[in-house]
């Protein structure tokens, strides 16, 4: 049963609410109603900016949540329950699982990942400001919104407005920078994809398009199918097709992206990149938030990256041990960035490292299993 | 540790004008008193002489110290004195540090008593930094197991094997060869007594035959050695199978070989052009042809290139196979060509000005202009320039042998690996220390004798062979060692099971059990890889704490820390 | 102004490099008195946390030493030396401090010539290179 699929929750108000078809929604209550998993991660929505990660048995529950949230970036690895679960996961949630599962937080076999292609997400306080300043609404009487074909589409009670995101991000806005620059959006390191590219015009809003990846995915749709809470249909060569289309274009425009953002710094002499870095980080406050909002890092309160320096260092101990420790790490997620109280792009400055040994050693974290690289004993040949 | 008040005392040592002659000393004392947590500091003539310890335990006790720092030579070498010396005044030896003074610094900027002296209070300095930081730790004790391996049945395996045998102890003795005896069973006959060579052999061979400690494995092969003193996991092959036990303690015999000179001199081209151990061969078997003339050329492949010492047996046992051959055929004409006779000692003296009145001509050359052997005919010619008489001489001969230098051979950088112990810039097995532990390896348990750690004649490699055994008896009489407490432990409050550790470990001390740590504190030796590993910091070395390290770290770049 | 007058941490291992550092001395031979050792049973000991606390408290360079590969007195727990080192390398070029300022050698205990040729080559190659910008004595 792998391959690419059309499916759709039967039950139609799940299938309104959800993000195409309602079919991850679907699939997740299906997963806990016959006792396939014992619980089921996922975001509960208080406003378009706002939701918050809950752990729940209920089936109900579950489909009360569907939807897709652009303004949240939260990162789901980090809340992932010990014992048997499913969630849906946008790549780097994937991702963040396989690197926690590395370092013994969980079981990988347990773990159902109901993968989302994932084109981007927003800052929810900058999508505020954008709301107010780009399309002159009131954030608060935003009640929804959507992507597509390169537009934001915000609903409100009187309709809708939409612009192009490529126009938004010119002006500062749009998706969070390490979207911009994120090149895997279709999630193939989880049991399933989901998305609504490659969907043919008519279904668009009304299915899902679902790729079965791996036999833990095989496993939950056809779950679902029995259990009657989603129908399909097999996906038209056309659609295969159409969304690996898409795929590239996107992938060309992340690495455009990446260009753009990157070779500023590229282009630094050392003592003009050493001066970067030292400018920005020494901006840090030493609150803590990146550390505990990164997907990767499985420390307690016990941490190497906590061990006290010297208030004189110019570059603070703790971003120094955090560099190292997620230059083989580090996955992208943007989220360190997103949390800090300081405005530090750092996001951009663990990924100038971390490009830089991850390169150099042909691993990716979180789709690559090995274990990280600095935890390797062996030799290297090239070495 | 209980909050209590930090003491230390510190105590600097000129060591002769060692480290007095390049560091103001009381310039440091000075330095020292001022230091965090420093109530006592001295300068000694040498602290490790009696009076330096008695300063030492007469401070603990009337100071009330409860850390000491000595800045003096080596831990290498001194530590465990020191120690020692702590402990009979009552202070945990782990409450000891030690700074390296004379090594590290008077020795190697002699010229620079300003940079060394300054050197030297920041030596100090981090020494207060890392001391105020340690501590007290008990030791493990291990059990040992009483036997021992000797591997190499030359002279020297055989003596060490006998004597470990005669205290009473189990031996396994192995050897590559089917015969036991090694280079000794191809010699004629040896200085400087004249005996010949198996009959001195054979009796120690006989009796390690049939000693009834001594387990003999002869054509066999090591392969495999784990664990450490006290308990040595040995795996042998014999005839492909596997050959499992369990040993205390080894000594390592594996001799040496005779330098093959291939190239030099025509060997290899000409017949007549032959080594040392090729003509000892011929006289043990009779076989040597009548020789009118022979030349003899010295230091062939050594003290240059290919070997850069000085072999020191060779030119005994040149001199000797002269006489031999002059005792076969008084009217022989015997040429030694040598670089530097080597002949130390009052018995070899003798044996060189007996071999000068038998006849036996020596001429010096230089390195400069070596002799040159060619054919002429049916005979070889030896042209050499004879430095004395500052001209070329020109000798027709019947026969050149060739004196090469002992050198290591394949079987013994195999077992140097095998082992982990280290080889020296010659090749040869290196010692723990040149003076003091000179047939120990640095690695506890193991040991060396004999032409394994260097060219030796036979009475050299028996006493070595003896002061190995003795020293490999120590932990074996003893029944137990006490094993260093830097093994590491957990903080499972702070671990997160990620497991990185466990893999880390090159002996296997660590485990998960049920997602939590374990450590098995026997086989932790205290590397500490694990520790640098771990993200969280939940594993810590004693001793080696993460602590400890950072405040020596920061003590370098902070005149004064809190 | 005092001539530049660099700080070197060099992390030695019990059985290998310290040792070498121990036959300098024994064999008198003279190098500056620049470099400060901090010694470890092994060098797998050697967090990498402490050579980039080394550089923020100061030092012009750091060196990383041990037993040769395959001399390691832990069997071979100078690979992960080798391994981490390689880690701080990339981090060390991407700061742009200077790559030269990190120096990984492997010297046995009868390399005492090594050690002090790597002090003596390394204090020359940092009075040339100037102090580390990172130190925090060095105004940017
Ligand atoms: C930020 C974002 C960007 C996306 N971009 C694309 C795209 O470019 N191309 C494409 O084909 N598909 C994209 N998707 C996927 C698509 O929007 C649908 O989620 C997918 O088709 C599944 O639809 P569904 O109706 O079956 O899921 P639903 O039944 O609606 O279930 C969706 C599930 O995802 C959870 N969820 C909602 N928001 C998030 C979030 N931000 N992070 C993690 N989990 C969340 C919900 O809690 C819910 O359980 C994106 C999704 C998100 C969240
Ligand atoms: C030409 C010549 C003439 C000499 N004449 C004299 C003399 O007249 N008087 C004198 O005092 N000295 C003389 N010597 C020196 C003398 O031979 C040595 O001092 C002595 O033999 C050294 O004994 P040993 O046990 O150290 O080494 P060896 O005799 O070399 O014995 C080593 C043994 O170890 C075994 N072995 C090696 N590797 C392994 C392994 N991996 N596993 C198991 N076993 C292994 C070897 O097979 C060998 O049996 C002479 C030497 C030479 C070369
Ligand atoms: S980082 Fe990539 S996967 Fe994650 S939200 Fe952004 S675009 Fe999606
Ligand atoms: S360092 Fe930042 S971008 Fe990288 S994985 Fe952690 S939170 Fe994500
Ligand atoms: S940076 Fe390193 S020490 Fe800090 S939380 Fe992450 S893994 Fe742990
Ligand atoms: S979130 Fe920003 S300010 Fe807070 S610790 Fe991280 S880098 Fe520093
Ligand atoms: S210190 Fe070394 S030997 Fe001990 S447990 Fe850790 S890695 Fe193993
Ligand atoms: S590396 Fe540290 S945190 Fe991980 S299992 Fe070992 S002790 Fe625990
Ligand atoms: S003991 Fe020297 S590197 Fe391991």
């Amino acid at each position: 049963m792998k391959g690419c699929f059309i499916a759709w929750a039967t039950d139609d108000a799940t299938r309104k609410r959800g993000g195409s078809g309602g079919f991850v929604s679907a699939a997740l209550a299906a997963a806990l109603d016959n006792n396939l998993v014992d619980n089921v991660l996922v975001l509960k929505k208080t406003s378009p900016y706002k939701a918050t990660p809950i752990v729940t048995n209920d089936p109900k529950e579950v489909l009360e949540c569907a939807g897709s949230l652009h303004f949240v970036s939260v990162n789901m690895a980090k809340y992932v329950p010990p014992g048997r679960v499913a969630l849906p996961a946008k790549p780097c949630d994937a991702m963040g699982v396989i690197e926690r599962a590395k370092r013994g937080q969980l079981d990988l076999d347990e773990v159902y990942m109901l993968g989302l292609n994932c084109g981007g997400s927003l800052h929810p306080k900058k999508a505020k400001k954008m709301v107010e300043e780009m399309y002159n609404l009131d954030p608060d009487n935003v009640i929804g919104e959507d992507i597509l074909k390169g537009e934001l589409i915000l609903k409100t009670a009187d309709g809708e407005k939409a612009l192009k995101i490529d126009d938004l991000e010119e002006k500062g806005y749009g998706r969070r920078e390490s979207c911009r620059y994120c090149e895997t959006n279709i999630p193939r390191m989880a049991d399933l994809a989901c998305g609504n590219w490659g969907l043919p015009v008519d279904k668009l809003g009304k299915t899902t398009f679902v790729e079965v990846i791996t036999n833990k995915g095989e496993e939950i749709f056809k779950n679902a199918v029995d259990t009657g809470y989603v129908e399909f249909e097999p996906a038209s060569d056309k659609a295969i097709e159409l969304r690996d289309k898409i795929d590239n274009v996107m992938k060309g425009l992340a690495e455009k992206w990446h260009k753009r953002l990157f070779e500023p710094i590229e282009k630094l002499s050392d003592s003009e990149r050493l001066a970067f870095y030292v400018d920005a980080l020494n901006r840090c406050i030493g609150c803590g938030a990146c550390r505990k909002a990164c997907p990767v890092c499985t420390c307690g309160d016990s941490a190497k990256c906590l061990i006290e320096g010297d208030s004189n260092y110019k570059i603070p101990l703790f971003l120094m041990v955090r560099l190292l420790h997620l230059m083989d790490s580090c996955i992208g997620c943007g989220r360190c960035e997103d949390v800090c109280p300081a405005g530090i792009p750092l996001t951009l400055i663990h990924r100038r490292f971390a490009e830089r040994m991850q390169n150099k050693l042909g691993y990716v974290p979180g789709i690559n299993l090995d274990k990280p690289p600095y935890f390797e004993g062996e030799l290297r040949e090239d070495s | 540790m209980e909050e209590k008040e930090i003491r230390i005392g510190v105590f600097i040592c000129h060591c002769g004008t060692n480290i007095g002659g390049s560091v103001d000393v009381p310039a440091v004392v000075e330095y020292a008193k001022h230091l965090p947590n420093v109530v006592h500091a001295e300068r000694n003539l040498y602290t490790c002489a009696d009076d330096g310890l008695t300063a030492i335990k007469n401070a603990i006790k009337q100071h009330k110290l409860n850390r000491v720092i000595v800045a003096s030579c080596t831990p290498r070498t001194h530590e465990p004195l020191f120690r020692s010396t702590c402990e009979e005044a009552g202070l945990n030896k782990y409450l000891f540090e030690f700074v390296n003074i004379r090594e590290h610094c008077s020795w190697v900027h002699m010229k620079d008593t300003e940079g060394a002296t300054e050197k030297t209070k920041e030596l100090v300095r981090m020494g207060v930094a890392r001391a105020t930081l340690l501590e007290p730790q008990e030791e493990m004790k291990i059990d040992v197991e009483q036997s021992a391996m000797v591997i190499g049945g030359g002279i020297a395996g055989i003596t060490a094997a006998k004597t470990l045998a005669n205290q009473g102890f189990d031996v396994y003795l192995v050897e590559k060869e089917a015969v036991l005896g090694g280079m000794l069973r191809n010699l004629y006959r040896l200085f400087p007594t004249g005996e010949d060579s198996l009959d001195s052999l054979q009796p120690s061979i006989a009796a390690v035959e049939g000693h009834e400690k001594i387990k003999v494995f002869s054509s066999c092969e090591l392969k495999e050695v784990k664990g450490y003193i006290g308990n040595f996991d040995v795996t042998l092959l014999r005839e492909g199978k596997e050959v499992n036990f369990k040993v205390g303690t080894i000594i390592v015999a594996t001799g040496a070989m005779e330098f093959e000179p291939k190239g030099h001199y025509g060997y290899g081209k000409y017949d007549h052009v032959i080594t040392q151990m090729q003509l000892e061969k011929l006289l043990k078997d009779g076989q040597l042809k009548k020789s009118d003339s022979v030349v003899m050329i010295q230091c062939v492949g050594a003290k240059g290139e290919e070997v850069s010492y000085c072999s020191r047996i060779c030119c005994m046992v040149a001199i000797k196979n002269a006489m031999l051959i002059k005792e076969i055929n008084p009217d022989a004409d015997i040429h030694i060509l040598h670089n530097d006779i080597q002949a130390y000692g009052a018995e070899y003296e003798e044996l060189y000005n007996k071999a000068r009145e038998m006849g036996i001509r020596f001429i010096k050359y230089t390195p400069e202009s070596p002799p040159c052997v060619t054919m002429d005919g049916e005979k070889l010619k030896v042209e050499v320039y004879n430095e004395l008489f500052g001209e070329q001489f020109m000798l027709g001969t019947d026969l050149v042998v060739l004196s090469t230098p002992l050198v290591q051979h394949q079987g013994g950088v195999e077992i140097s690996k095998l082992l982990r112990v280290p080889l020296g810039k010659d090749k040869f097995f290196f010692e723990a220390h040149v003076k003091l532990r000179p047939v120990d390896f640095a690695t506890d348990g193991i040991f060396l004798c004999g032409t394994a750690h260097g060219p030796a004649e036979v009475a050299e490699s028996v006493s070595q062979a003896l002061a190995a055994a003795s020293g490999a008896g120590i932990p074996l009489s003893r029944g137990f060692v006490q094993i260093e407490a830097i093994s590491v432990k957990v903080d499972l409050e702070a671990c997160i099971g990620c497991g990185f550790c466990v893999e880390m470990c090159p002996y296997q001390a660590l485990d998960m059990v049920d997602g939590k740590l374990e450590i098995i504190e026997a086989l932790c030796k205290g590397c500490g890889t694990c520790v640098a590993t771990c993200p969280t910091g939940a594993l810590e070395q004693r001793h080696y704490q993460n602590n400890q390290i950072i405040s020596q770290i920061k003590s370098i770049f902070h005149p004064v820390i809190e | 102004m005092k001539e530049f007058d660099p700080k070197i941490v060099a992390f030695c291992c019990n059985w290998c490099s310290y040792a070498g550092a121990d036959l300098a001395g024994v064999s008198r031979m003279q190098y500056p008195p620049n470099v400060r050792i901090i010694k470890v049973m092994c060098s797998g000991r050697i967090d990498p946390l402490f050579v980039l606390m080394s550089f923020l408290e100061g030092a012009d360079a750091v060196l990383v030493t041990g037993c040769h590969i395959g001399d390691c007195h832990y069997i071979d727990a100078n690979h992960k030396t080798k391994n981490r080192f390689e880690f701080l390398k990339e981090m060390i070029a991407e700061l742009g401090i200077g790559e030269e300022r990190l120096r990984l050698e492997w010297i046995s205990a009868t390399e005492g010539e090594k050690f002090a040729d790597m002090v003596k080559e390394t204090v020359e190659k940092i009075k040339k290179m100037g102090p580390s910008p990172l130190s925090p004595k060095v105004m940017q």
